[in-house]
């Protein structure tokens, strides 16, 4: 069977999931504390509604969304608040793990939409795989905007992660109860779950749930490919649809949703249970057990670290995500936040000076989005940046492919980054 | 604990670089090297690559130092240069040429601020330099194999241009058949690296395997050949096998800094200099055009990397 993926530039990349493909998720222990920051989300950050002294329970909510485009944040842990700041709220665990609402499996109600939205955005729900954009949004189109496809991302293209391939073999039937619950809300004619072929297992467990349960929904096996996961690249994979440029899926009817958002709306919808939690891959060569661990959010990145044995080697670079898009850590204080997918510590980092461009055209080749990604680069150094808004800087989805292939080790997408900002500054401005 | 490192994305990055780009397109050149060493004399053809190399060397060096440069004349670029140009130089001149000839290169390279900034091929600007100069020197060519006091000979396009066709038939082989034959084994003069086809081709080979060049420059280039030999009432495969157009097609006119960036501007720039070549071939006073073919098309570059690629998504606004 020929797999399906996107049609331009992408790179096959070492995929380094190995050593944790087979490793099953570990609840980790509680830590002494933990700290949850008000902005883990796209849009405005929560408002505090504690104060230092409170006693919180898990699941309380300790933030307050403000407005639509913002979503609450909760106590993951049981305890007091010992700080809140303009960040963050510090919370100091009491080891009794009372729950503020027990979840437990209600009886299925049908909801009305409004409330079924609601309910998610309540529970403070993102999206997972890193992008961090409220759930509810996604759930919502515009009036007069028709879903007819939904799919579900099981891609995880990143190298290293591999808690989204743990989540689909372990908790296959959430999964399912999170369709039901988005289908009810959007109502698509086709739902897919999208996989890349290197997860073969879980491709054929869920293929086979599929088919004894009797459901409309087709499991796809997608080529190895980055980015096959981002959203528009996986749309084109999938339906051969292309999101024109500036525009979202939702106009071309499809929505696109993380398997491990799709996990966390099965618990709180049907459980009632708050983001408060979620699974991470610890990986890379400086980690003494390389696991997959769902871990309270807030939890500091110090105590992944020493439930994982520690570091066997030292650490040049902690990395929060994959190591294509993610985001690196100054310090082990950091906390893990919901848009965090994994904590990769390698040892070995390429830090090759930045050469001269060889006008090689590996960049353009490789760029998913079809940009010319050197020429953003100079239009970046004369700062040109009408010229860059005209090569389409904006469209650029920050994959990172362009200084991965580099030869002359230029880190195009920090360029391409700064562009950006100043585009956007100058579209507020106007 | 040290201190961490932050940065921006992507945190890997592949193995690819300037200098494993540099050496794959110099091992790609080693075949035609040894082909060279057997038909011309090591004697000859060693001492005139060890000096272009080691000049163009040299020199890189000298220059990145007077220009306050990056100094990274070990990064290949630089022997490259010297290779290609030594490779595309008559068997047997004097060796003060390859050692004039592989400054100019580099300081042609370097008067535009060094690697990745100059619009011309480097090992073609030390050649044309060379050409213009000491054109007796730089047209005296020799037999495969001949002894050491050989007299100089006439390259089998020299021999099509005045002589006609006829004759270059009854000289190689006696048939059209043997003509190509003798053509693509090599057994002609001409300059050192170009006249074994298939070491040319082998490096070919080795060049697209390692995901080095693409196709597009040299195909089109080669069609372009074909084709105008058709129209100019030339034998197209003669035209192909003889002079430097393949060599200069896929070790040349595929050079990343001056040929293009885009797959379809790659293709216009590889017609053109068929075109070109092919012009210079059948109304020039030269037998020869790869080097000035390539050479105008690169003036060229900068226009054709005005165009720009269509994003994906890319939906043309409809007029109102």
């Amino acid at each position: 069977m020929k797999l399906l993926t996107f049609k331009q530039g992408g790179l096959h990349l070492q995929g380094l999931k190995e050593k944790t493909a087979n490793i099953p998720i570990e609840n980790m222990s509680d830590p002494p504390f933990v700290v949850i920051p008000l902005s883990q989300h796209t849009g405005l950050p929560a408002k505090p509604i504690v104060k230092v002294g409170d006693a919180v329970k898990i699941g309380q909510k300790i933030g307050e969304a403000q407005g639509d485009f913002s979503v609450p944040i909760h106590a993951s842990i049981s305890g007091e608040i010992i700080e809140v700041t303009n960040y963050a709220i510090k919370i100091k665990n009491d080891y009794l793990s009372e729950w503020f609402i027990e979840p437990k499996r209600e009886e299925k109600t049908l909801f009305e939409k409004g409330k079924i939205l609601k309910e998610i955005k309540e529970a403070g729900i993102v999206g997972l795989g890193g992008a961090c954009f409220p759930t509810h949004l996604k759930l919502n189109p515009p009036s007069g905007v028709n879903i007819d496809t939904l799919i579900i991302n099981g891609a995880e293209c990143e190298p290293y992660l591999t808690c989204d391939h743990r989540l689909m073999l372990e908790e296959s039937e959430l999964i399912f109860d999170g369709i039901e619950i988005i289908v009810r809300l959007l109502n698509p004619q086709k739902i897919y779950i999208c996989i890349e072929e290197n997860k073969k297992d879980a491709i054929l467990k869920l293929e086979k749930l599929v088919e004894q349960r009797g459901l409309k929904i087709k499991v796809i096996s997608l080529k190895e490919k980055y980015p096959q996961g981002a959203e528009k690249q996986l749309i084109y994979a999938t339906t051969h649809k292309i999101v024109p440029i500036g525009k979202l899926p939702f106009d071309v009817g499809v929505v696109v949703h993380n398997v491990g958002t799709t996990v966390a709306i099965a618990w709180a919808i049907n459980l009632k249970k708050p983001l408060i939690e979620r699974v991470i891959t610890v990986s890379g060569d400086c980690i003494a057990k390389e696991k997959n661990l769902r871990v309270k959010i807030g939890t500091p990145l110090e105590e992944v670290i020493k439930f994982c044995g520690g570091f066997v080697k030292e650490p040049q670079k902690i990395i929060f995500g994959g190591p294509m898009m993610g985001i690196t850590q100054k310090s082990l204080d950091a906390p893990i936040v919901k848009g965090t997918s994994g904590v990769i510590a390698l040892s070995r980092i390429d830090l090759s000076e930045e050469g001269n461009c060889i006008k090689c055209g590996r960049c353009v080749r490789n760029c998913p989005m079809g940009l010319m990604p050197l020429k953003l680069v100079e239009f970046s150094k004369n700062n040109e940046f009408d010229n860059a808004e005209r090569y389409f800087a904006t469209s650029c989805i920050e994959c990172g492919l362009c200084s991965y292939g580099c030869p002359a080790k230029i880190n195009l997408v920090s360029y391409i980054k700064n562009v950006k900002i100043e585009i956007n500054r100058k579209r507020k401005t106007k | 604990m040290k201190e961490l490192i932050i940065s921006v994305s992507p945190h890997i990055k592949s193995n690819i670089n300037v200098k494993f780009l540099m050496n794959s397109v110099i091992i790609a050149l080693i075949p035609s090297l040894i082909a060279a060493v057997v038909i011309f004399g090591y004697q000859f053809v060693l001492p005139i690559i060890l000096i272009s190399v080691s000049t163009a060397i040299l020199s890189e060096a000298l220059f990145q130092k007077i220009f306050g440069l990056k100094i990274t004349f070990l990064d290949g670029s630089a022997a490259l240069t010297g290779l290609l140009l030594g490779l595309c130089l008559p068997p047997r001149v004097p060796l003060w040429i390859p050692f004039v000839g592989s400054i100019f290169a580099i300081f042609s390279k370097q008067v535009f601020g060094g690697l990745g900034q100059n619009i011309f091929n480097p090992a073609l600007m030390g050649r044309a330099f060379l050409l213009l100069s000491w054109p007796e020197i730089m047209t005296k060519w020799y037999a495969p194999f001949s002894s050491a006091n050989a007299v100089s000979t006439a390259t089998p396009l020299n021999i099509y241009k005045f002589e006609g066709l006829e004759k270059l038939i009854s000289l190689f082989g006696g048939n059209i058949g043997g003509t190509y034959k003798y053509l693509f084994l090599g057994l002609r003069g001409g300059s050192i690296g170009e006249v074994f086809i298939p070491a040319i081709i082998v490096g070919l080979i080795f060049l697209f395997s390692k995901g080095v060049i693409t196709w597009h420059i040299p195909v089109s280039y080669i069609i372009s050949v074909v084709l105008f030999s058709f129209l100019f009432g030339l034998d197209p495969i003669i035209m192909i096998l003889c002079g430097g157009i393949l060599f200069g097609a896929f070790f040349m006119a595929t050079d990343y800094v001056t040929s293009p960036l885009l797959d379809s501007s790659k293709l216009v720039y590889g017609f053109g200099i068929g075109f070109l070549n092919m012009i210079i071939r059948k109304f020039g006073g030269m037998p020869e055009g790869v080097t000035f073919a390539i050479l105008i098309m690169n003036m060229l570059v900068p226009l054709l990397d005005k165009q720009m690629k269509k994003p994906f998504g890319f939906v043309k606004e409809k007029k109102i």
